[in-house]
């Protein structure tokens, strides 16, 4: 089997996922400035007793959201696969891998790089100082992002795999969304049932879901929760990777 | 001749159905290919295995030398329209042909010429939702022209056009054929529309290859009619001269000349008397322009 150069597959990806960018900039710049501006707001208020809680609700929104547009970008390139609109660019010398490649590459870059932007950049312009004295800040931002990458690839494999819109947005409406509170609602229910509930075993089975929950239960965790989501998500990715080489038909 | 497309024995099973079994082709450089069989026999399959978008279940594919679903390279200098294309509708017509121009390592300006060989041109700011069904057919024989490919993949050009539509992109394929040199594989069930331009065929029904080779062989070899396009400032005289032999079955006014069907196996007599009045200088010439479709795919299927 003849294989392509390195520098040929690169090519390929980077004209690709510089073409999804430009597709859905537009969307992802309005919300970013928006999610920004409000960060930022909350952020100023945070100095008063009461902004605290305000600040934490206006992440989690905003955490949220950026969820939900990795749920939306999933859907979009099992869309591409679903209606044939890939088959315009893979008769092209666009090989599988660099199409899926080139997927990933704009997903991360949309999901991780839009919560960055918005997260983390009000926090150096606001106070530069603190996120680097902060270790545990600058742990807990690498975890949060550890957790939208592991969503990313996961979805991604999802959209890649089943190949239909609505079946990867359910799945990432199930996984993101009700996941969790599904678990937690199994957890009270065992409670009552049962007794006592081993913490850790609800940690972890709340853990297949956020990543980031095994670090709410135990600080000591964060570590290990940011592992296990980059190492999650390198393995998937590997495999979405071996998928589109041996079996990607459209 | 060099063969641009060689099938062996290939056969592509998706779950339960066998799209194509054991399919041997070829087809050689230069000639316009016709995939010739109904809905549902294999024809977007075997394309597909010619693109290497699909992988075969078994067998060889090459295109231009090289297995195409293993190697990136064999779709380079490859052009493709597919059945029922899907564009991106929000992108405009120009960002889209600069993006495949990108894949297919060329710059704007080859995107240009494509775009203007198919009069697309004026069009080039506008959103691709916004274009008709005639455009969009247009846009996809431009993204197929990029680059200048020796080799076109046509999957029913003219489905779901109004006439009108059918005639022209009909007519652009031929133009297209000619200005680039390329080797064109049309599919269709509808034989009319490739009577008038393809000169190569590939027979194909309930997954399985019939028969392939030059039409003029097929006539031939199925006894079906031949037309031959005969060149003369005096169509009318020879038209009258023509029709006296048993074995002329029609005569027709054509551009230039004449259109006289005759049956395969009496082509050689034809020849004859035709070479007898170009002698005479009644005619200027003659050429077979292909045998009849119609009876050539009756006589195949019906074995």
């Amino acid at each position: 089997m003849r294989r392509l150069s390195p520098g040929s597959h690169l090519r390929g990806v980077s004209i690709q996922a510089a073409y999804i960018l430009g597709r859905y900039t537009r969307h992802y710049t309005t919300l970013v400035v928006l999610a920004g501006i409000i960060y930022s707001v909350a952020l100023l208020v945070a100095v008063v007793p009461a902004g605290l809680d305000i600040l934490m609700g206006v992440s989690a929104l905003i955490m949220l959201g950026y969820l939900a547009s990795v749920i939306q970008i999933a859907s979009s390139m099992a869309s591409e696969l679903e209606s044939g609109e890939a088959l315009l660019y893979l008769s092209t010398p666009l090989s599988r891998l660099s199409y899926v490649s080139s997927w990933l590459l704009a997903s991360l870059s949309i999901s991780a790089g839009t919560f960055m932007l918005t997260l983390v950049i009000p926090l150096i312009a606001i106070d530069p100082g603190a996120l680097l004295a902060q270790k545990d800040l600058l742990k807990f931002i690498l975890a949060v992002i550890g957790e939208v990458v592991y969503y990313t690839v996961i979805l991604t494999a999802v959209g890649i795999i089943v190949k239909k819109r609505n079946l990867t947005s359910a799945v990432g409406f199930f996984m993101l969304l009700l996941g969790p509170m599904i678990s937690v609602i199994v957890f009270v229910i065992l409670e009552a049932v049962a007794g006592n509930v081993d913490g850790d075993l609800v940690a972890s089975v709340l853990g297949i879901f956020h990543p980031l929950v095994l670090s709410q239960f135990d600080p000591d965790k964060m570590i290990g929760s940011i592992m296990y989501s980059y190492t999650v998500s390198l393995i998937v990715a590997g495999i979405i990777i071996q998928y589109a080489r041996r079996s990607l038909e459209v | 001749m060099e063969s641009v497309i060689y099938f062996e024995e290939v056969s592509k099973v998706f779950k339960n159905t066998v799209a194509l079994r054991e399919a041997s082709f070829e087809v050689p450089r230069g000639s316009i290919a016709g995939l010739l069989g109904p809905n549902g026999s294999g024809k977007t399959t075997s394309i597909k295995l010619a693109l290497g978008t699909l992988r075969p279940s078994s067998g060889l594919v090459l295109v231009r030398g090289m297995e195409p679903w293993r190697d990136p390279d064999a779709r380079q200098g490859v052009g493709f329209l597919p059945e029922s294309p899907v564009y991106p509708r929000t992108v405009r017509v120009s960002q889209l042909l600069e993006h495949i121009a990108k894949l297919k390592g060329e710059d704007w300006n080859g995107a240009k010429r494509a775009a203007s060989l198919v009069g697309l041109d004026k069009l080039l700011d506008k959103p691709v939702g916004s274009l008709s069904r005639g455009y969009l057919q247009r846009l996809g024989l431009a993204l197929a022209l990029v680059g200048e490919p020796e080799l076109l993949l046509l999957d029913e050009p003219t489905a779901n056009l109004d006439p009108n539509a059918r005639v022209e992109i009909l007519r652009l394929i031929s133009t297209i054929r000619d200005m680039l040199d390329a080797t064109v594989v049309v599919s269709s069930h509808i034989l009319p529309e490739l009577q008038e331009i393809v000169d190569y065929l590939v027979i194909i029904s309930s997954g399985e290859v019939l028969d392939y080779g030059p039409v003029e062989d097929l006539a031939k070899r199925y006894e079906a009619r031949m037309v031959y396009h005969v060149s003369t400032r005096n169509p009318r005289i020879v038209a009258r001269s023509l029709i006296t032999y048993h074995y002329v079955e029609g005569v027709m006014l054509d551009t230039g000349g004449l259109k006289v069907y005759v049956k395969s196996t009496h082509h050689r007599a034809l020849e004859e008397v035709l070479e007898g009045l170009a002698k005479d200088r009644m005619i200027d010439g003659y050429s077979v322009a292909t045998g009849l479709l119609g009876e050539i795919y009756e006589a195949v299927v019906s074995g």
